[in-house]
This record gives structure tokens, C-alpha cells and sequence, in this order.
């Protein structure tokens, strides 16, 4: 009867922490939802008439022929559209030219700097002197200019600016590889529809932006990033054969061998300079086969830089600065106003007066003049003519856009738009008088600059943000996360289980469903538009009227439970306060999460000496010698140490810190320098690694061992005791052969190279099934009669003494591991992720996984201890102090840092994503996964092992008796380990319940703190620096921590169904 | 050991004198321009430190006719040993909270001699070196104060206030303000310098309460 109430609260209480999830995680999509949100995307497309559409007839008083516009010669139309500067992006001019628009994927302006006095250039230095020479030789055939890119500076988001002229929106940067179709105006779509062929070579995606557009098409596999001659060997070997071809107006080609080699190797390695020769030949056989045709250009652009040490995303000078290498076979117009650095943007018009389409509707570049060819069949017409009629095109069309986007949203600020509307009509009016090369040069910089604060403005208020969606998400992850930490932690464990025995659970789950159901109903009456945030808003706010409601029905024995607890509290308590008002003040300063690594190792080792200290309790009446004495044979100095040890584990990781941008006197293992290629660690790294790894797996098996779960044969205990040691053979083999592979070139051998990480992948996950399927690592020795003396743990075996009445019985079956039943699945859990992680995040950065486990494991200790220290009777040890449960979140924090993360999206690993996969996925959900493991490994680790820190308290009482000694009210239920646990599993569910419920509202809250500094800060020049990644990063650890509590929580359900199966077994054979 | 009104009034007296001669130290390197040397450069700071600690101590030793310490050799030699054990263990500590490990030594061992001087120092002059250890293992401990007598009471929060002090400089060093006064251990020093201070203050105010009490107990007795 007990046991039916017990199993049934443990469901119920099951269903809270999915509800509570589920109350976070839509608070956390609420917010974000209306925080990135950013540009709207205006669905009107530019339209233009072609020259030969257009009737030669009205208008045009000086021209002799009044006949019909068909009879009307090319000459006499076109000097009658070039008078008509108010139409001008309305009627386009005929195409100039063809262009080959070649993409060399971070192409960093300095690669395309020719340095003659360098006579010892690094591998990236004077290798395209194709650009040099013709420079020198045609000047007025070839300009080369600094390519500004707009941040983020991600592949996909630089083809979005490149093709449709927009600036980038925040959002998009996430979605980087779920590559989606471009449907808003652009460049691409413009050439089809003016029937013009596009032709495309290279990077896949393209394809994943443009289905089905272009004439021809050879995409190549592009996430492969170890891989550098796939995609440049298909481009080059179609891109000749192409060339000799006519029917098309756009050629592109997108070469990713300088990318990948600097992701792969960085750029300063001699597989760069082999890339940049490769492409200095590309560019040269091109400009060759330009030479036999007539009118065509071509376009060397990098679509963003890289950093020193080859990565890219941020927006640091050296990401955004790429180059852009024009030649044409016809001279190019010098009017020397377009100066030595573009936007990228700038592109985009440039590309469609050349071509002759009109300018896509969102852009907001501004024609590149001296890159334009002078025109030849000019009807006697000068050339500034036909630039000034281009260039107005592009005025008239982002001032549309402008006017457009304000009307739509109402963004804009009127006062501002007023303005600008004055300047535009000054300038329409002035256009008309002019007639000299002279006066158009002084009315270009007029428009260049008018272009240039058009664009700062929307710069300036792009971002809309979504406040009423925000405030809902802020609001309800705070109340959630207040009202689940009053009840969590106001209320005794006895009311808590009797009211989740009631109906309440029931109860809410009807009401959510009432509340969605109302939600559907609502938005099929076309009340509102968003149904998915009309049903959060909606079970959001009938959660948190049924919290509320727990709360105020609870309030007297919260509050008699608070003010009998505060009168215990001490001075370690007060510092806890601060430490966490520190962590939570430091979201919300730009520099603090710069340096965030430091400041939480800070406060780790703060609460770590501060828990230590507090141990040594009691015995401080000063009576001189006595004392003394007492200090230095004090068994808790061991403690004092054992803290000690903990925090140089915790400082020693700090070698695996890596580093932001910002952070520019950096050190530690990722050196920014130029001299240091990555990817390639010593041989005593691997070394290192390989025996921390092994030590590890000892010393977890002798832990098991000594506490006698390592004895019998059952499956689960022949599996702990020889998998981790095969999955760490497997592992270290793995980077044995890495290494070996990564010193040739060929790519080839990397297949044959998977096949050990799969087998980890396999072991890990046979591990797991088979721990989580028979969790118990105890043996019932068959007959009393073989008292085996033999085995060493022996004398640590616990008999399981259920009753009394079995006590008293002869014929008691013995059981080895009954003391350590709970915690021994659980570390067993922790052993085999731990080496999981070292596989994922790498042979150099490996050891802090180890380091992790380790540091937890002795935090575990040092709590416990206090924990019995401060207990009087056994019940007390099942409520875990507020201080424990914040060391395991900070730790959680930590250890992030200290596995070599940073959140940015420059530092994450991508790396994972290759490991025993081929680098080509059909879905991304492999690679997802395995990115999201590496980076928030301390998350699920601590996630998982959330139960450790109720159990442990009763596994020291097994494993270090010496610390009950002074403690004759424990000794008795003490001797019996983790079988207290179990003979008060329903006070053990709930306690476990109570403690996942805290440590999630401590991650909860702050993932609110960061939530509301980035509300605060949205303004701020670093928002999309270093708050909004911030958040982005906190709450998907959010969402891992919600899936990993879970997972922790129902592991211990089984555990003790299972073990609970077995009593029964033995009850009856006994 | 007990503590008789003259000796309250002497420790106060040096309380005060501890008050006054802090923020006259951080004057002094301010008027010579080494504010932002501390730590940095030689200030010599650290022996002006000394010097007032031996000072008061003298004053207090002067004031107690009955006192038993005696200071041989042994004693001496102990305390000095003592004292560089505090030294080393605040350099290690300085550098688990995040010190620079390898680089920038001087500036920590500074930090370190600094932290020694302000709160193991006067342990060891009025009370005995073994008291440092005993002291500094209790600092969070806050139920048992009332067992121990107001002198120990006086340390004990006097090394509080200075290890909170030093503990809450450090906020200011990850800052991106750009400031000399953000340099690793300069904050920290004058964090600790100013937790001193109020530690001395918090006790002058103590010890003059009691005073007041005790003469008002005297009178309603006479």
C-alpha cells in the first residue's frame, strides 16, 4: 500500500519537472522570439522596362519624328530614356557586359596585397601577384578594392547580402547550415526574369538558396571542412569548358579551398600557399580566356576574411575586410570618387547595371562608378550620362524601399524621413541642370552620400524588436522560476509529498489542456495570428494562477519552515548570497561575460574554501595547547586539503580556457598568434591525455571495486568492468590515428579512420542501455555457507537488513554493493560520458572532462561531509542545503569555460561534428547533436549526475566511516550506506524532487538575468557581440539542463524499482 | 585571559590609531604620485605596515604589567615562521582565486605580504603564533563567537573584514573601464587595506561600548 503511494508520487512528481520544463522552455522561445527578431522581409519585387519596350514617342519635343515609338532608331530611344531621370529605375539600360563573378570563399584583403619588398612572405603573403600585374599592366582595365562585408560573417549570410543587397538579420546566423531558400528580391531572380542565364559552379549552398534558378549547375558538398580540393577540383574543371559558352550573362564559381584550409589549418601553413597559387592560376587561365571574347568582365571577390587563426563569424577587422579584383577587357570609367574600400553590398547594383536588370527592391548598396566599363555605343551620348542615369536608378530604388518599409512598419523616425524626403526631392530637381562632367562629379558625391545615411539609418533601427513578446518571457520564467523555488524549497518534504499525493497534478495537466484547447479555439475564430504563441501565452498563464495558488494555499508552512531554518543559517550563507548575486550581477556587464571564465573560477573557489572552512565546526572553546593540538590532528584538515586539491583541479583547468575575441591579452592552449597552426597537437598532449584517461578509468573501477559493486558476474558488471577500458583503447587509437593521417594530404584514409569512433559511439550507447536496463551493481552471494573470505572487498559488504525480524534470521542472504547501490549505476553513467566527451572535444582539451568528473566527484565529498557535520538526526541529510546545489550549478557554469568554450559562435567547436562521421549528412541533426554534446558536456554531466548530490551523504558513510566517529546518533543507520536511501525511498523521491526543482530554477534564473540584461542592453553597442550570444548560449544550456535533470531523475526511478524487485526476490527466498 | 578596562582603552586607543594611520598611508601615496604604484613598484608601504603594528603593539605591552608572554627565542623564531607560512599560503590562494600563475609574481607575493602584515602580524604579537592557524580555520564560524574572549573576537573579525575587503576588490579588475586602479593586486590591496579599516572601526565602536557599559555597571555597584 506504502509502496503503490510511493511509485505513483514519483510519476506525479515526474510530470512537475516536465511541466516545469515545459513553463521554461516556452518562456525561453517567448523571449527570444520577440528579441531576434529583426527585419521584416518586404515581399515587393523591383520591375523594370527594357529598352526596347519603351515608345520613342511623347515627351521628346526636340526630336524630328513624330511616328510611332517601332520606328524609332536605338540611338534616337536611348537619348530620349537618358533624359528621363525620374523614370530612371523604371527603364533599364541594355546590358554592358557579361560577368564572370568568381567567389573565393575568405579571401582576406591582405592575400591579395602584393608586398615587392617582402622577401620572406608567410604561406599567405605575395601568392596572387596575378593582381599585381595587371594592375600594373592595364590600370585602366583592373581596380582592386577592400571588400567591407556586414557582420555576422558566416558563408550563407554573405551570399543573402550579396545577391539580394540587404543587410544581415541576427537570426540567420543560427541557421547557417539549414540552408533556405532566398525568397525575397534579388539579384539572381532579377537575371532570370529579364531572361538572362545564370550559370553556377561550387559551394552547395547556393543550390540551398537558389533551387532551380540557375542554367547550369555543379554544386560540390561544402560542411566537409577537412576537405580542400573537392569543391575547387569540380570548379575549375567546368569552369574553363563554360567559359567558351555564350548563352549566359552571370557566371559564378565559389572556391572553398581557402576557407576550409584556414578552418583546417589556419592560414598560416604551406596548404594555404598552395591554395592561393591554385587560385592565382584560376584567376590568370580566366583573364586569358576573357582576352578572345568580347565584353566581358570579370570579378575576384572573398565573400569575408578570417581571423589569425582561421575561423570567421565575428566581426573583427580582419573577418570583415575581404578583397574584391575586378578586370574587364574593356576600359573602365575613372572617375576617381569610388574610393579604396567597398561594402559588399555595393555589389549588387554594380552587378545589375552592368547586366542590365533592375536593382533588387531591399537593397541598400550604392553603385561601384569607377568599376563600370565605358560604354561604346553611346549614340553620341558621353559616358557620365549613362553612369548618372544608373545612378540615380539606384537612388530612386532604395528611397522607394526606404518610403516602402516605413509605410509597412512604421519604423522610421518621421522627423528623420522628412528630412531625407527634402534632400531626395533638392537632388531630383537638381539633376536636370546638369550637363558637365564637373557638375555630375559634384553631384555624385552628393548622392553617394545620401546613399551612405539611408543606409546608417536603417543600420540604426533595424532591429524591431518584439517588447510585448519579450515581457511575457521574461515575466513567466521569473514567476515560474520564484514560485517553483518557494515551493521547492519553503515547503518540508512531508507537506510536499502529501500535496503532490492530491489531486493537484491532475488538476493543472486538465486545466493546460483546457488553456490550449482555448488557445485553438481562439485562433480559429481569427482572433490572432500566432497560434503557437497564443498557446504558450495561454497554458503559460493558467501555470503560473496554479502555482500561485500552491503558494498562497502553503504560505503558513513556508514561511514557519523558512524562519525555523533562517536561525541555522551561518556566515557561509551570507557569502553564498553574494556569490550568487555576482554571478547573476556579472550578466549584465559586457566585460564581466568577457571575462566570465575567470570570475566564475573565482567564485567556484570561493565556495569551495568557504564550504571547506565551514566543516571545521564546533570545537573552538580557546583553552591554548589544547587546541592546537586539536587543529593539526583535526581529521577534517583532510577536508581542508581535499578543498584545496579541488580548487587546483578547478585552476589547473584553466589551461583548456580558449579565448574570445575581445580578449586580447589571452593565454593559455589556443594562442592567437600567427605562428601556431592548429589541429595539431604534440605528441606529448596526446600522451598526457591518453594516460589521464586511463588513470581515470582505474580509479573510478577501484572506487567501484572497494565498495563491492565489481563482484559477481551478471551482465552489467562484466560490461563496467571491461567497456570503458576498450572505449578508452578505442579512443586513444582514434587520435593515434588521426595524427598519423592529418601529416599526409589525401582526405581518402578518414573513412577508414571513422570506424573507431563508431565503435565508441557503440560502446558508449551499449553502456548506457545496459546500466540504465539492470542498474543494479550488487551481488546476493547463492549460500552463507561459501562465505567467500577470498574476495578482497568482503568486509564492506552490507547485510541487508530490511527488518529486524531478517536480522534475527540464520539464513540472511549476503549482498556485496547494497551500500553503494544508488551511486554506483550513477557513476558508472558518469564514467561513460565523461568518455564520451573526451572523444568529442578532442585529444588536446580531453583532460578536462577527467578534470570535470574528478572536481565534482571531491565537491561531492567535501559537501557530504558538511552535510553529516551539520546533521543531528538521519532525516536531515535527505534535505539538501541551498549551498550544495549552487556549488553543482556553478560548477556546471565552470566547466563550460573549462572545456574549452566560449559563447561566442566563433568558438564553437565544429570540429565534434566530423568525428566518426564522413562530414556529409543528409539532415543536420547528427552533427547538431554532436556539436551540442561537446559544447555543453559540463551541463548534461551535472544534469545527469544531479541525484549524486542527495546519495552521496550515504555512500561517504560506506566509503570514509571515520567521519560518523563523533557522530553516535548516525552510526547506527550509517553503517547501512545507501540502504537508509532505499528503506526511505518516498522521502528519497521527494528530497530528489525538491533538489532537480532547485537546481533548474537556478539555471532558470539565470537564464533570466541574462535575458533581461540583453532586454536592457538592446540598445548597446555590444548587443549582438556579447549579450545576445550570451543568451543564446545560456538557454540551450537551459534546454540540456531541463532534458539531462530529467534523464538524472528517472534513472534513480529505476533504480529503485529495480531494487526494490530484487528485495522482494530475496524476501522470498529467504 | 581577562581584560581589564585599562587595556580596553588602550586597544581602542590603538583602534583608532589604526583608523587614522590607514587612510593617512593611501594619502601619503597619493601625494607622492605612487597611488597606482602599489603592488607595482617599491612603496614601501608594507614596512610602514610593520613598523605601526609594532608601535601599537608596544603601546599595548607597556599598558599590561601582568602579562605572561614570554618571548624567548622559540617564540619568536615560531611567529616569524609562522608568519611566512600565512605568506605562502596567501600567495597559493591568490593564485587559485586567478592570480597570474607564472608571470607578474611580485605583484602577488606584494599582495600576500600586504594580507600577512594587516592579519596574521598583530595575531602573532598580542596572542601566540599557534593562535593564526586556529583563527584563520574559524573565520567561518559564526555561532561559537560567543566563547571566545573580545580580543580573539577583535581578530577574527579584523582578518574577516580584510579577506572580505580583498575578496571584493577583485570585482573591479575585469571591468573594461581602462584604469590604472584596475591592475591585479592594486584593488585587492586597497580592498583589504579599507576592510582593515572598517574591521578596527567596527571594533573601536564595540570596545567603546563596553566601556560605557562597564562604567555604567561600576557606578550602579559603587
Amino acid at each position: 500500500m506504502v509502496k503503490w503511494a510511493m511509485g505513483n508520487n514519483s510519476y506525479l512528481y515526474f510530470l512537475f519537472l516536465v511541466w516545469l520544463s515545459y513553463l521554461i522552455g516556452t518562456s525561453v522561445i517567448l523571449f527570444t522570439k520577440g528579441f531576434l527578431l529583426s527585419r521584416t522581409v518586404q515581399r515587393k519585387n523591383s520591375t523594370c522596362l527594357s529598352h526596347s519596350e519603351v515608345p520613342c514617342t511623347e515627351s521628346l519635343g526636340y526630336h524630328s519624328n513624330f511616328n510611332n515609338g517601332e520606328q524609332c532608331s536605338f540611338e534616337d530611344k536611348l537619348r530620349s530614356i537618358l533624359t528621363k531621370y525620374h523614370s530612371a529605375s523604371s527603364i533599364c539600360l541594355p546590358s554592358r557586359t557579361r560577368v564572370v563573378l568568381l567567389i573565393v570563399d575568405a579571401l582576406r584583403y591582405d592575400f591579395t596585397v602584393y608586398d615587392d619588398e617582402n622577401t620572406n612572405p608567410l604561406p599567405f603573403q605575395n601568392k596572387l601577384p596575378i593582381m599585381k600585374n595587371m594592375l600594373k599592366e592595364y590600370p585602366n582595365h583592373s581596380r582592386l578594392y577592400k571588400f567591407i562585408a556586414d557582420p555576422p560573417t558566416t558563408t550563407m549570410q554573405r551570399l543573402k547580402g550579396l545577391t539580394t543587397g540587404s543587410l544581415p538579420t541576427f537570426i540567420d546566423a543560427g541557421s547557417n547550415f539549414a540552408t533556405s531558400e532566398i525568397n525575397e528580391d534579388n539579384l539572381i531572380d532579377q537575371l532570370l526574369r529579364h531572361n538572362h542565364g545564370v550559370v553556377f559552379m561550387g559551394d552547395d549552398t547556393w543550390n540551398g538558396l537558389y533551387p532551380n534558378r540557375f542554367k547550369r549547375n555543379f554544386p560540390y558538398p561544402s560542411f566537409n571542412v577537412w576537405d580542400l580540393d573537392t569543391v575547387d577540383n569540380g570548379v575549375r574543371e567546368n569552369l574553363y569548358p563554360e567559359l567558351g559558352n555564350s548563352d549566359w550573362s552571370l557566371l559564378i564559381g565559389h572556391f572553398l579551398g581557402v576557407d576550409h584550409c584556414g578552418h583546417r589549418y589556419g592560414p598560416n601553413h604551406l596548404e594555404m600557399e598552395r591554395k592561393l597559387g591554385e587560385m592565382n592560376d584560376v584567376i590568370h587561365n580566366v583573364i586569358k580566356k576573357i582576352n578572345q571574347t568580347e565584353n566581358m568582365m570579370l570579378f575576384v571577390i572573398g565573400d569575408h576574411g578570417m581571423t589569425a587563426t582561421g575561423d570567421h563569424g565575428g566581426e573583427s577587422l580582419d573577418e570583415v575586410t575581404s578583397a574584391m579584383f575586378v578586370y574587364s577587357n574593356q576600359p573602365l570609367a575613372n572617375f576617381k570618387i569610388t574610393t579604396d574600400s567597398v561594402k559588399q553590398v555595393d555589389l549588387v547594383p554594380t552587378l545589375c547595371s552592368l547586366l542590365g536588370v533592375p536593382i533588387p527592391f531591399q537593397n541598400l548598396g550604392t553603385l561601384m562608378l569607377d568599376t563600370l566599363p565605358i560604354v561604346t555605343k553611346n549614340a553620341g551620348l558621353s559616358n557620365w550620362q549613362f553612369t548618372l542615369y544608373s545612378l540615380w536608378a539606384n537612388v530612386q530604388q532604395v528611397f522607394d524601399y526606404i518610403k516602402e518599409y516605413a509605410e509597412n512598419e512604421g519604423t522610421f523616425d518621421k522627423e528623420e524621413l522628412k528630412t531625407f524626403q527634402q534632400k531626395f526631392s533638392i537632388m531630383n530637381a537638381k539633376i536636370i541642370s546638369i550637363d558637365t562632367e564637373e557638375k555630375f562629379k559634384a553631384f555624385t558625391e552628393d548622392v553617394v552620400i545620401f546613399l551612405k545615411s539611408l543606409r546608417e539609418l536603417c543600420e540604426a533601427v533595424w532591429i524591431q524588436f518584439d517588447s510585448y513578446s519579450m515581457i511575457r518571457g521574461l515575466l513567466f520564467i521569473f514567476l515560474t522560476s520564484f514560485f517553483v523555488f518557494v515551493i521547492a524549497d519553503g515547503m518540508p518534504s512531508d507537506k510536499l509529498s502529501k500535496v503532490f499525493s492530491s489531486s493537484f497534478i491532475l488538476c493543472s495537466y486538465i486545466i493546460l489542456a483546457i488553456a490550449a484547447l482555448a488557445s485553438v479555439l481562439i485562433y480559429y475564430l481569427e482572433m490572432t495570428d500566432e497560434l503557437l504563441k497564443t498557446v504558450f501565452f495561454f497554458t503559460g498563464f493558467a501555470s503560473q494562477v496554479m502555482l500561485a495558488l500552491l503558494v498562497v494555499q502553503n504560505w503558513d508552512v513556508i514561511t514557519l519552515n523558512w524562519y525555523s531554518r533562517r536561525k541555522a543559517e551561518g556566515l557561509s550563507n551570507l557569502i553564498c548570497r553574494f556569490v550568487l548575486v555576482f554571478n547573476l550581477g556579472g550578466l549584465f556587464s559586457n566585460s564581466y561575460i568577457i571575462e566570465e571564465s575567470f570570475v566564475l573560477l573565482f567564485l567556484l573557489v570561493t565556495v569551495v574554501l568557504i564550504g571547506s572552512l565551514g566543516i571545521t565546526s564546533k570545537k573552538v572553546d580557546i583553552k591554548k595547547k589544547q587546541i592546537v593540538s586539536k587543529f593539526w590532528s583535526w581529521s577534517k584538515l583532510k577536508f581542508i586539503i581535499l578543498a584545496i586539491f579541488v580548487a587546483i583541479f578547478v585552476r589547473g583547468s584553466a589551461y583548456f580556457w580558449k579565448c574570445r575575441q575581445e580578449q586580447q591579452w589571452c593565454f593559455g592552449l589556443h594562442l592567437i598568434g600567427s605562428n601556431i597552426s592548429k589541429a595539431e597537437t604534440t605528441k606529448l598532449q596526446w600522451a598526457v591525455t591518453v594516460i589521464f584517461l586511463g588513470m581515470f578509468v582505474f580509479s573510478t573501477k577501484e572506487w567501484l571495486r572497494n565498495a563491492g559493486n565489481m563482484n559477481g558476474y551478471a551482465l552489467t558488471i562484466i560490461v563496467a568492468k571491461f567497456l570503458p577500458t576498450t572505449i578508452v583503447v578505442c579512443i586513444s587509437g582514434y587520435w593515434a590515428m588521426k595524427r598519423v593521417s592529418s601529416n599526409k594530404k589525401p582526405i581518402n584514409s578518414l573513412n577508414s579512420l571513422n570506424s573507431l569512433p563508431l565503435a565508441v559511439y557503440l560502446l558508449t550507447a551499449i553502456g548506457l542501455f545496459v546500466c540504465i536496463l539492470k542498474p543494479l551493481y550488487a551481488y546476493v552471494l547463492p549460500n552463507q555457507s561459501q562465505e567467500a573470505t577470498s574476495i578482497p572487498s568482503l568486509y564492506k559488504r552490507i547485510k541487508n537488513n530490511i527488518s529486524e525480524r531478517e536480522k534475527r534470521n540464520e539464513d540472511i542472504p549476503i549482498v556485496y554493493g547494497m551500500g553503494t547501490l544508488y551511486s554506483a549505476a550513477f557513476i558508472t553513467i558518469g564514467v561513460y560520458l565523461t568518455l564520451l566527451f573526451a572523444l568529442l572535444l578532442g585529444d588536446a582539451v580531453a583532460p578536462s572532462a577527467v578534470i570535470m568528473f574528478l572536481t565534482a566527484a571531491f565537491i561531492l565529498i567535501v559537501t557530504s561531509v558538511l552535510r553529516i557535520e551539520k546533521a543531528t538526526n538521519i532525516e536531515q541529510l535527505f534535505d539538501v542545503p541551498n549551498i550544495s546545489v549552487l556549488v553543482w550549478i556553478i560548477l556546471s557554469h565552470y566547466f563550460f569555460y573549462g572545456s574549452g568554450h566560449q559563447p561566442t559562435f566563433q568558438n564553437i567547436n565544429w570540429d565534434a561534428a566530423f568525428i566518426g562521421t564522413s562530414g556529409i549528412f543528409s539532415n543536420n541533426f547528427i552533427p547538431a547533436t554532436l556539436v551540442i554534446i561537446n559544447t555543453f558536456c559540463s551541463y548534461i554531466l551535472m544534469g545527469v549526475l544531479l541525484p549524486l548530490v542527495l546519495i552521496t551523504p550515504f555512500t561517504v558513510f560506506v566509503m570514509i566511516p571515520s567521519v560518523c566517529e563523533k557522530k553516535p546518533e548516525l552510526r547506527l543507520d550509517a553503517s547501512r550506506g545507501e540502504v537508509v536511501l532505499f528503506e526511505r525511498d518516498k522521502l528519497m523521491m521527494t528530497s530528489m524532487f525538491a533538489l532537480a526543482c532547485k537546481y533548474i530554477t537556478g539555471h532558470a534564473i539565470r537564464v533570466f538575468a541574462s535575458m533581461l540584461a540583453a532586454t536592457i542592453h538592446c540598445r548597446h553597442l555590444m548587443v549582438w557581440n556579447i549579450f545576445a550570444p550570451k543568451l543564446i548560449f545560456e538557454s540551450i544550456g537551459m534546454f540540456v539542463t531541463l532534458g539531462s535533470v530529467t534523464v538524472g531523475y528517472l534513472i534513480l526511478m529505476r533504480i529503485n524499482s529495480q531494487a526494490e524487485k530484487m528485495i522482494q526476490k530475496l524476501n522470498k527466498m529467504s | 585571559m581577562d581584560i581589564s578596562l585599562e587595556t580596553y582603552k588602550v586597544l581602542k586607543f590603538n583602534n583608532l590609531l589604526t583608523c587614522l594611520y590607514l587612510p593617512a598611508v593611501v594619502y601619503l601615496l597619493n601625494y607622492s604620485g605612487q597611488l597606482y604604484n602599489l603592488g607595482k613598484e617599491r612603496t614601501y608601504v608594507e614596512y610602514i605596515l610593520i613598523a605601526a603594528e609594532f608601535w601599537k603593539f608596544f603601546r599595548f605591552y607597556r599598558s599590561q604589567k601582568n602579562l605572561k608572554r614570554k618571548f624567548t627565542l622559540g617564540n619568536i623564531v615560531k611567529s616569524i615562521l609562522t608568519c611566512g607560512a600565512v605568506v605562502l599560503i596567501f600567495h597559493v590562494g591568490a593564485i587559485l582565486f586567478g592570480a597570474p600563475f607564472l608571470t607578474e609574481q611580485y605583484e602577488t607575493l606584494f599582495f600576500a605580504v600586504l594580507l600577512t602584515v594587516l592579519t596574521a602580524l598583530p595575531v602573532c604579537l598580542y596572542l601566540e603564533s599557534d593562535y593564526v592557524f586556529t583563527l584563520f580555520s574559524s573565520i567561518m564560524l559564526y555561532d561559537e563567537m560567543n566563547q571566545i574572549n573580545p580580543l580573539e573576537e577583535y581578530f577574527l573579525w579584523n582578518i574577516r573584514s580584510c579577506l572580505f575587503g580583498s575578496w571584493l576588490g577583485a570585482v573591479l579588475i575585469p571591468l573594461d573601464w581602462n584604469r590604472p586602479y584596475q591592475e591585479w593586486p592594486i584593488p585587492c590591496c586597497y580592498g583589504a587595506m579599507a576592510g582593515c579599516f572598517v574591521g578596527n572601526a567596527y571594533s573601536f565602536m564595540q570596545y567603546a561600548a563596553y566601556g560605557q557599559n562597564e562604567k555604567r555597571r561600576s557606578k550602579c555597584r559603587a
